[in-house]
Parts: structure tokens; C-alpha cells; sequence
């Protein structure tokens, strides 16, 4: 499995668990989970493709695991600017776990996957 | 009249006598090095390519004796073992007096006996240690046994390339120059089976010995007789191995052959596990062990998950 | 062992250890030698050798500090006569070496002795092969081995010898290998001859030469 799919799969899968965690962290947004989960999903892949695309370009664990933080929090922070229907933002409640989430990927990328063939 | 001589001619006629006067012009002879019970090593200077090579001269009064036969032997041996970890064969003749000789890489650097004592850390010896075992674990795939390893015949070069040397009583499949019967090897890094002089002595005695030299390595002793005085010892040495590599030597050392890794690749595979801090065949872990083991293997990956978790419950109580 | 072999293989080390060891004066070294041999053969030292005790050379010389306490004993109580069978040894010649001989460790009398015997052995081996090179009429292949490993010095080269004998360099280069070589297999069989069993034999060479004997 090549970095990038590796990537948007651990991504995706993390993305479903996070927005689930919705459930716990955040009770009243119960009414709008699928919605949630469906977002955070997508982030999740589009962060993991990004950061596995990174990995299978540059090999460094440490840079791999920053570019994913940075990914990641840049990612979350579009979806924590969004509002909620009473107006208030959770920029804490999704960035900090999302960014973990990035540095997971990018640990993940760096690590395990196939890394671009050299022609 | 009887002739005189003063001590410098009888000190010039013992060396002459056997001084080494190779064929042509190529090679020229320059000083001794290294004396073994097979054959002298020289330095000499190779005129054709302009370097300084080592050459091995049969140690036999006259061509054509077993001596000869066992010269012969090794410098077959190191040609159809091309590895970074053997030295290799660049040519092979007889001298002017028919003494059979061959010309080999000269290699700057000490014997393990020597250079064991500047080993700093488990990490540094393991990786000499490994280089050994991956040599012979080409050397069993292509067939040859080496038979007698022991420290003095590990080479470690100035650039931290590892040698193994003096395969002068290998054997080779069904082509074997040493006599059914006889020992060959050196006591105290010989396996069980040589010190009976049994014929049928196969991979599984190199892996006894690989098994001998890391005991040495780790206690500065050679392995005694009984595994249970073996293990006494390996829990009381200096560099006191941990348990998995405490098995991997107890395992190597197995009295009954059919009880120790069958070659040395399964050696080097099981040492490669315990570096990479994962099981060893050698070892039946306990469930605690094998949490542990699978924790330090997985941990920054169950640091993340688990800070993920506590960012998250801490969100969930601050609520 | 025969006898000619033990005569005349250790009569000069035997001589020179008694001059330098014992500081015999050279007439009783000389009177000593002679009756010690004869001694030797007539009373059959060589059956007594014990080769799991000792080398050959050490139980020699072993028998002859017995040899030269008894003898001096003997003098104190009477002076000894003539009339003992004489061999044919160049005790002059053995004389004039003394001189040469470094005895730097005396305390190390088995070395003295093995060095001494070695030089004796290097000695007849030369002899040898003086005689048997002429016998062949390659006196000449002799004399290039005399002078460049007999005599020799630093400055001395191929090129060198084969000028001074109007050979060419391959020439001499092919007379050194012979003669070498020759001496190398003489030394054996001689040294053969001095020792006990198969086995001092092995390590005598082995030391000598750093030759495994089979």
C-alpha cells in the first residue's frame, strides 16, 4: 500500500472515531452527528492523502509528524470557524484532538506504506 | 675444517630457508606477518597494480603433503566465497621450490582476541557479532563450514569491516580434505560433536561455535561444558546479558546438535529480533513480556492514541 | 641414533658449554668431550632417553654435568691416565670460535645448549652441501649461496653477486632457490638425527624453521 492511501485510510477511520468522540465530549450536538462524522471523515482523508503524499516525498519522522500536526490543526480550524446553529465556535474541542490525530497520521506515513518507486 | 658461523648468518639461514621466492615478477616478498599451523602469511608489494597484498605459504618442509592439500583447500574456499566478511583470493601458485601459496587482500586491523577489549556497549559488540554470523550464514548457503571459529580468527579492520579468517579445515559438502575421525577446531570453541572427532559435523557445529565466541565476548571466557555452569556464568559476567540474549547463547551452545539453530542464518535472524527489541525463538516469553515487548515496539503510536484519549475525557469532564 | 650422528652433531656444543659454563681449561674440556662420547657409546646413554621427560638435547646435557661432576670427582681421587680411544674432533678450530660466542644469558643453559646445537646443525648442514654441490659440479651454485647468505650485508643485491661471479640476476636468483632449498632438506635430515622421537623432531622444526612436518 502506497503512503498516500495508507495515509487517507488512517485518516478516514480516525476521522469516524473523532467525530463520534462528538457524542461524548459534546452531547448536544447529538441531533447533527452524521453530519459530523461525515465531515470529519472527509477531513480525515483529505489530511491523510496530504500527509502521506508529503511522506512519500521527504523520509523523516519528525518532519512527517509536523507536517501532519500543521495539516491536521489547519484542517480543524476550518471546521471549528464554522458555527454552531447557536452560534458558538469549539476551536479547543476539534483542533487538539485533530491535530493529534494529523500527528498520528503523520507517524503512521513515515513509518509504514510503500514509499514512492525511485524510476 | 669444519665452517664457522656467527649467530647473524645462523639467524639470515633459518630465515632464507624457508623465505618464500614466488614465480615472475609480480609479487615481491617483503616481511612476515602472522604465523599459523597451515601456512606463513607475508606482506608482499603487487609491482603489477601498485598495492600491498598478503600472501599464504604453506607451512610443509616439501610440495605436495597434506599441508599443501589443506592450502589449497582454503584458497578454494575464500574463491567461491565472494562476501564482504571474506577476505578475498586475488591468486594462487606454487614457489620456486614447488610450496604451494596464494595471494589475498591485505587487511589492516586486529584479531577479536585483541580488539574485544576496546568494545564499548551491548549495541557495538552485537554488531560484530552479527557481522560474523551473517558470514557464516553465507558461508552455510553456499555450503561450506568453517570449523573452527574462535576469536583469533575473527578479523576486525581499521574501518570497522569484520573478517572472518582461516578456513583452512572448512569443509565443503561431500568434498572434505579432513579425515573422518579427526579433531579439527580449538578446544573450548569446538562443539561437542568435533571434541568426539565425529565425522558428520555440519552447519549446526559452526552455530555452536558462533554460540561459543558471543559467551566469550559477553563473559571473557570460553563456554564451559555443562549449560547449567554456563548459565551460572553468563548471570554473574560483566556484560550480564539479558534473558532473551542469555537464550539465543544457551540455545547456540545446546549440547545435542539437533537442539541448537540448524544454521547460522537462523542465528542471525533470531539476534535480529532480540536488536529489534522483538521476541526471540530462544525464549518462550510470558504474557507480561510479550505486553512489554509489544508496548516499547509500538509505544510512540500508543502515546498518541492515548493522549488523543485524554484530550478528549478532559473535554468531556470540563464540560 | 647413531653414534657418528650424536658425535658429531653435539661434540662442539658440548665443548663450548664446558669452556664457557664449567670454565674448564681447554685441555679437560677437550679430555672431557673425548671421554664423555666414548662414554656414550660404550655405555648406551641413547637407550636411557626418556622422551616423556625431556628433549634430547636437554637430557644430553644433563648427562654430561653428571658426566663432568664424576669426572672431576675422579681427578681429586687419581689422576686419570691415557690410553682412551680417541675421536677425531677440531678441538683447535672449536677453540677459536669461543671468542665469537656471545653467552649473554648463562643463566639460561637449555638455550645456550638448543643455540649452540643449532649452530653445529647449520654448521654440517653447510658442509654437506659444500661436498655435494661440488660432488655435482655445481661448485659455483655453492659459492653464490656462500656468499650471499653465508656473508651477508646489507648492501649486498642479486645484481651485486651476479657481477661479482658474471652471472645473470635470473641466474643467481635460480642457484639461491636450489641451494636454499637444499639447505632446508639437509637441516631436516640432519636434525632428524639428533633428536629423540618423531614428535621433537616435529617441534624442532617447528621452531627452527616454523615447518610443520607431517
Amino acid at each position: 500500500m502506497n503512503k498516500p492511501v495508507l495515509g487517507a485510510l488512517v485518516g478516514g477511520i480516525l476521522g469516524i472515531f473523532d467525530g463520534l468522540s462528538a457524542l461524548v465530549s459534546a452531547p448536544e450536538t447529538a441531533p447533527q452527528i452524521v453530519g459530523i462524522i461525515i465531515g470529519s471523515t472527509f477531513k480525515g482523508l483529505i489530511v491523510g492523502v496530504l500527509v502521506g503524499w508529503y511522506a512519500s516525498r521527504v523520509q523523516s519522522l519528525a518532519k512527517g509528524m509536523i507536517v501532519g500536526l500543521i495539516v491536521a490543526a489547519f484542517f480543524a480550524y476550518l471546521v471549528a470557524a464554522m458555527p454552531q446553529p447557536d452560534g458558538t465556535h469549539y476551536y479547543w474541542e476539534i483542533m487538539l484532538p485533530g491535530s493529534i490525530v494529523g500527528l498520528i497520521v503523520g507517524y503512521a506515513t513515515q513509518k509504514y506504506g510503500r514509499a514512492r518507486r525511485i524510476a | 675444517m669444519t665452517t664457522w658461523l656467527p649467530n647473524a648468518v645462523v639467524e639470515h639461514l633459518r630465515v632464507v630457508a624457508t623465505w618464500p621466492e614466488l614465480p615472475g615478477e609480480r609479487y615481491v616478498i617483503d616481511r612476515p606477518i602472522g604465523r599459523g599451523g597451515m601456512g606463513t602469511v607475508y606482506v608482499a608489494r603487487d609491482t603489477a597494480l601498485e598495492r600491498d597484498v598478503a600472501v599464504k605459504v604453506s607451512n610443509a618442509p616439501a610440495p605436495g603433503g597434506g599441508l599443501d592439500d589443506r592450502l589449497r583447500q582454503e584458497a578454494r574456499v575464500l574463491a567461491r566465497l565472494e562476501h564482504p566478511g571474506i577476505v578475498p583470493v586475488h591468486d594462487a601458485g606454487l614457489l620456486a621450490d614447488g610450496r604451494l601459496f596464494y595471494v589475498m587482500k591485505l587487511v589492516h586491523g586486529e584479531t577479536l582476541s585483541t580488539h574485544v577489549a576496546r568494545i564499548e556497549g551491548e549495541a557495538a559488540m552485537l554488531g560484530i557479532f552479527e557481522r560474523v554470523t551473517e558470514t557464516m550464514a553465507f558461508a552455510h548457503e553456499a555450503g561450506v563450514v568453517h570449523r573452527d571459529l574462535k576469536p583469533s580468527n575473527v578479523m576486525v579492520g581499521r574501518f570497522g569491516e569484520v573478517l572472518v579468517l582461516d578456513w583452512g579445515v572448512a569443509s565443503v559438502m561431500a568434498k572434505d580434505t579432513t579425515l573422518a575421525g579427526t579433531r579439527v577446531g580449538t578446544p573450548g570453541f569446538m562443539s561437542p560433536e568435533q571434541a568426539r572427532g565425529e565425522a558428520a559435523t555440519g552447519t549446526a557445529s559452526d552455530v555452536f561455535a558462533l554460540g561459543a565466541l558471543l559467551f566469550w565476548m559477553l563473559t571473557g571466557d570460553a563456554p564451559p561444558l555443562t549449560p547449567d555452569e554456563a548459565t551460572r556464568r553468563l548471570r554473574a559476567a560483566p556484560r550480564r546479558p539479558v534473558k532473551r540474549l542469555a537464550a539465543i547463547v544457551l540455545k547456540s551452545l545446546a549440547p545435542d546438535a539437533s537442539q541448537r539453530y540448524a544454521h547460522a542464518a537462523d542465528l542471525a535472524a533470531d539476534l535480529a529480533r532480540y536488536r529489534a527489541g522483538g521476541p526471540v525463538s530462544a525464549h518462550r516469553e510470558t504474557a507480561l513480556e510479550r505486553a512489554g515487548h509489544w508496548f516499547v515496539k509500538y509505544r510512540t503510536f500508543i502515546l498518541l492514541i492515548a493522549a488523543y484519549l485524554v484530550m478528549r475525557a478532559m473535554f468531556a469532564f470540563l464540560r | 641414533m647413531a653414534f657418528g650422528d650424536l658425535s658429531e652433531g653435539y661434540w662442539r656444543p658440548s665443548y663450548h658449554y664446558l669452556r664457557l659454563h664449567w670454565r674448564l681449561p681447554a685441555d679437560t674440556a677437550e679430555d672431557v668431550v673425548q671421554a664423555f662420547f666414548t662414554a656414550a657409546f660404550e655405555k648406551h646413554y641413547v637407550e636411557r632417553y626418556d622422551p616423556t621427560k625431556a628433549k634430547f638435547r636437554t637430557f644430553l646435557r644433563v648427562c654430561l654435568d653428571r658426566f663432568v661432576q664424576n669426572h672431576q670427582k675422579a681427578e681429586r681421587a687419581e689422576k686419570r691416565g691415557g690410553g682412551q680411544p680417541h675421536l677425531p674432533l677440531d678441538f683447535p678450530g672449536a677453540e677459536q670460535e669461543l671468542a665469537a660466542i656471545a653467552m649473554q644469558d648463562r643463566g639460561d643453559l637449555d638455550r645456550f645448549f638448543h643455540d649452540e646445537t643449532v649452530r653445529a646443525l647449520f654448521a654440517r648442514t653447510v658442509d654437506a652441501m659444500r661436498r655435494t654441490f661440488e660432488a655435482e659440479g655445481k661448485s659455483v651454485v655453492f659459492r653464490v649461496f656462500e656468499r650471499h647468505d653465508l656473508r651477508p650485508s646489507p648492501d649486498l643485491t642479486y645484481a651485486s653477486v651476479a657481477r661479482e661471479f658474471d652471472l645473470t640476476a635470473a641466474q643467481v636468483t635460480n642457484y639461491l632457490h636450489a641451494a636454499r632449498r637444499r639447505f632446508r632438506e639437509q637441516a631436516l635430515v640432519n636434525l632428524r638425527a639428533l633428536v629423540g622421537t618423531d614428535e621433537e623432531y616435529r617441534d624442532e622444526a617447528r621452531e627452527l624453521f616454523g615447518l610443520e612436518i607431517a
